[in-house]
C-alpha cells in the first residue's frame, strides 16, 4: 500500500480524535468554554486552604458540598469522599479527614 | 468478501474502539458541575490516547484476517505513526492538567496517591517506549533487545494507564466505562498471550529443518529448509515469513523474510529464503545454521503478490535483497507457464552485491523477461544504466501499455519512498503500486 496513504490516513484519524476530544469538552461543559483558568474557591470554610491546595484546581466547594448532600445519608456521602480522596488525591488521609469533615460541617448547616 | 470491503471493516471497527471510551464518558447523567474546558479536553485526551495504545499491539499481532487487506508493512507503518498519536494525545492531557495539577509533583511516580502514582508512571514508560523506538538506530540498541524493551514498556504503560484511570473515577466511575476500559486491557493481554505463547506452541508442533545454506554472494546467504513431518506451508509469490530460529519458538528469535521460491510447489516442499547479513542475527546467528538444524516459519503473510494485485503486465522494480520476492514472482510464473510481459529492473550498489544474477539471465529465455539493471557504482566498462531508479531510466524503459501494468516495488525504504513519488509522476495510477517494507522500530 502506498506509504503516504497510510500517512493521511494517520493524519485524518488523529485530527478526528483531536475534534472528538474538543467536541466532547464543549459538550461536557457547556458555558465554560470562556472560562481558561480554574476557579479559586471563594466559600470560607475551615480548611480552605487545604481544600485550595488538593481539590481547588478541579472543583469548587458547591459541587463538593451537592455531592455530600445527593442523598440524606450524610454520613455514607462523606465516607465515599473520604475514601474517593485517598484514591484520588495527593494528600495525606489526615489531610483528606479534615477536608471532608469541614465539608461535612457546612453541609450538615445548610 | 473483497479485500477492499473487509479494510473498510476493520479500519472503521479501529476507529469506533478508539472513540468508544469518550462516547460511554459523554453518555449519561453529569457527574458533578461544569468543570473548565481545558480540563475536560484534557481528560478526553487522556481516553483517546488510552485507546490508542491499548489497540497499537492488535496492529502488529499477525491477526491475519486484519492484516490481509493492508498488508503487514502498512500496519506496521499505521502502528509507528499512531504510537506517535497515542503519545501526543498523552502529553496534551498531560500538558492540559498542569494548570489545575496541586504541583509538579504530578510527574514522580513514587509520589502521591495511587492515581498520580499510575499516571506519572505511565508517562514516562510511554516517553521510554518512544525514544526508544525513534532513536533505536542512534542508541545502538540491537532489535532483540529493543523488542524486549519496547514490549515490557507497552505493557507497563497500558497497566498503568488503566490503574491511574480506574483509580481517578470520575467518568470512569460508570460502569459501562470501567467494562469497556477493562474489556481492552483484557483484550490487549488475550492478543500478547496469544502472540507470544499460543502462537509459538502452535509453531512447535510444525518445525523445519535446513536443508542447506549456502553463500550467494553480496553478503546474502540461501537457506533451504523443509517440513518435518507436516505438509509445510502454501504461499502466494512475493509474501514473506517469520523465520524463527533458536532452541524452541518461545524463546525463538523471529524476523521477517521473504520466500524466494515458487509458489508452485516442489515435491518435497522445500523453501528457499535468501537472507542479507545486516545484523547480529543475519550476520552472525544465520550464517551457523547447518543442515540439520530445526527453525520454525510462522506465515505466510505479505500483500506483495500478482495473486492478489493481477494485471497485463508486471513491472518489478528491486534494490539490492529487494530481489528476493520478485525471484519468486519470476519463478512461480515460469512454472506456471505465465507469458504476461514482465520488466525487471534491479538495482545495486556495484556488480559484486547483486544475488542471483545467473538465474535471473536464464529466466529471460524462459518469460516474456526484460531485465535492466542499474548500478550507483558501475565498474569503467560498464554500457547500462547507472546511478539511481529515476523518471527519466522509468520513461527510457517502461513498456507502451506501461499505464496498464502492476509494480511491485521492494528495497531500502528510501527508494521506495522514492520510486511511489516517480512512478505516479509517469502517470502510473496508486492502486497500481504495491510496496512492501520492513523497517522495524
Amino acid at each position: 500500500m502506498h506509504h503516504t496513504i497510510v500517512t493521511r490516513v494517520s493524519i485524518v484519524l488523529t485530527t478526528l480524535c483531536l475534534c472528538a476530544a474538543a467536541a466532547f469538552a464543549w459538550l461536557v461543559s457547556p458555558g465554560a468554554v470562556a472560562q481558561a483558568e480554574p476557579t479559586p474557591t471563594s466559600t470560607p470554610v475551615a480548611s480552605d486552604a487545604l481544600f485550595a491546595k488538593y481539590c481547588g484546581g478541579c472543583h469548587t466547594q458547591e459541587e463538593m458540598l451537592a455531592v455530600l448532600r445527593k442523598s440524606d445519608d450524610l454520613a455514607a456521602n462523606a465516607a465515599e469522599m473520604q475514601r474517593f480522596l485517598e484514591r484520588h488525591g495527593r494528600s495525606s488521609a489526615e489531610e483528606d479527614a479534615q477536608i471532608v469533615a469541614a465539608l461535612r460541617e457546612q453541609a450538615a448547616r445548610k | 468478501m473483497g479485500l477492499l470491503f473487509r479494510g473498510i471493516v476493520w479500519f472503521s471497527v479501529y476507529v469506533l474502539l478508539v472513540l468508544l471510551p469518550l462516547a460511554l464518558a459523554m453518555l449519561g447523567d453529569p457527574i458533578a458541575a461544569a468543570r473548565p474546558w481545558s480540563l475536560e479536553f484534557a481528560v478526553a485526551g487522556g481516553f483517546i490516547a488510552y485507546a490508542i495504545i491499548a489497540f497499537e499491539f492488535a496492529l502488529v499481532s499477525r491477526l491475519r484476517a486484519a492484516s490481509e487487506p493492508f498488508g503487514t508493512d502498512s500496519l506496521l507503518q499505521f502502528h509507528a505513526q499512531m504510537g506517535v498519536a497515542g503519545m501526543l494525545f498523552l502529553l496534551l492531557h498531560v500538558l492540559l492538567l498542569l494548570p489545575h495539577a496541586a504541583s509538579a509533583s504530578m510527574f514522580n511516580p513514587f509520589a502521591g496517591g495511587v492515581a498520580a502514582r499510575s499516571g506519572a508512571l505511565a508517562f514516562w514508560a510511554l516517553l521510554i517506549l518512544g525514544v526508544t523506538s525513534a532513536g533505536r538506530s542512534r542508541l545502538r540498541l540491537r532489535y532483540e533487545t529493543w523488542q524486549w524493551v519496547h514490549a515490557s514498556a507497552a505493557l507497563l504503560v497500558g497497566g498503568s494507564a488503566l490503574v491511574h484511570i480506574l483509580a481517578v473515577g470520575h467518568y470512569a466511575s460508570r460502569t459501562a466505562l470501567r467494562v469497556i476500559l477493562i474489556v481492552y486491557a483484557l483484550a490487549f493481554v488475550a492478543l500478547l498471550l496469544r502472540y507470544r505463547i499460543i502462537r509459538p506452541l502452535r509453531l512447535a508442533r510444525l518445525p523445519w529443518e535446513v536443508v542447506s545454506n549456502t553463500d550467494v554472494g553480496g553478503d546474502t546467504r540461501s537457506l533451504v529448509v523443509r517440513p518435518v513431518d507436516h505438509p509445510g506451508l502454501r504461499f502466494q509469490p512475493g509474501q514473506f515469513v517469520w523465520l524463527a530460529t533458536g532452541a524452541r519458538p518461545l524463546t525463538a528469535q523471529q524476523h521477517p523474510i521473504t520466500i524466494a521460491s515458487s509458489a508452485e510447489p516442489d515435491e518435497a516442499h522445500h523453501i528457499e529464503l535468501a537472507i542479507k547479513a545486516f545484523g547480529d542475527w543475519s550476520g552472525n546467528v544465520v550464517p551457523q545454521l547447518h543442515a540439520g538444524a530445526r527453525v520454525w516459519l510462522d506465515g505466510p503473510y505479505g500483500a506483495l503478490t500478482p495473486d492478489r494485485f493481477p494485471g497485463q503486465g508486471f513491472v518489478l522494480i528491486a534494490g539490492g535483497i529487494g530481489i528476493t520476492p520478485m525471484l519468486s514472482i519470476l519463478r512461480t510464473m515460469r512454472d506456471r507457464d505465465d507469458v504476461r510481459p514482465v520488466v525487471l529492473i534491479y538495482a545495486a550498489n556495484r556488480p559484486e552485491r547483486m544475488v542471483f544474477r545467473d538465474e535471473l539471465t536464464a529466466l529471460q529465455s524462459e518469460l516474456n523477461l526484460r531485465i535492466v539493471l542499474v548500478y550507483e557504482s558501475p565498474p569503467p566498462d560498464w554500457r547500462g544504466e547507472q546511478g539511481l531508479v529515476t523518471t527519466e531510466l522509468l520513461r527510457r524503459h517502461l513498456p507502451k501499455q506501461y499505464k496498464r501494468f502492476q509494480y511491485f516495488v521492494c528495497g531500502p525504504a528510501q527508494m521506495m519512498d522514492l520510486l511511489e513519488d516517480e512512478l505516479l509522476e509517469v502517470g502510473v495510477p496508486a492502486a497500481q503500486i504495491c510496496t512492501e517494507r520492513f523497517n522495524m522500530g
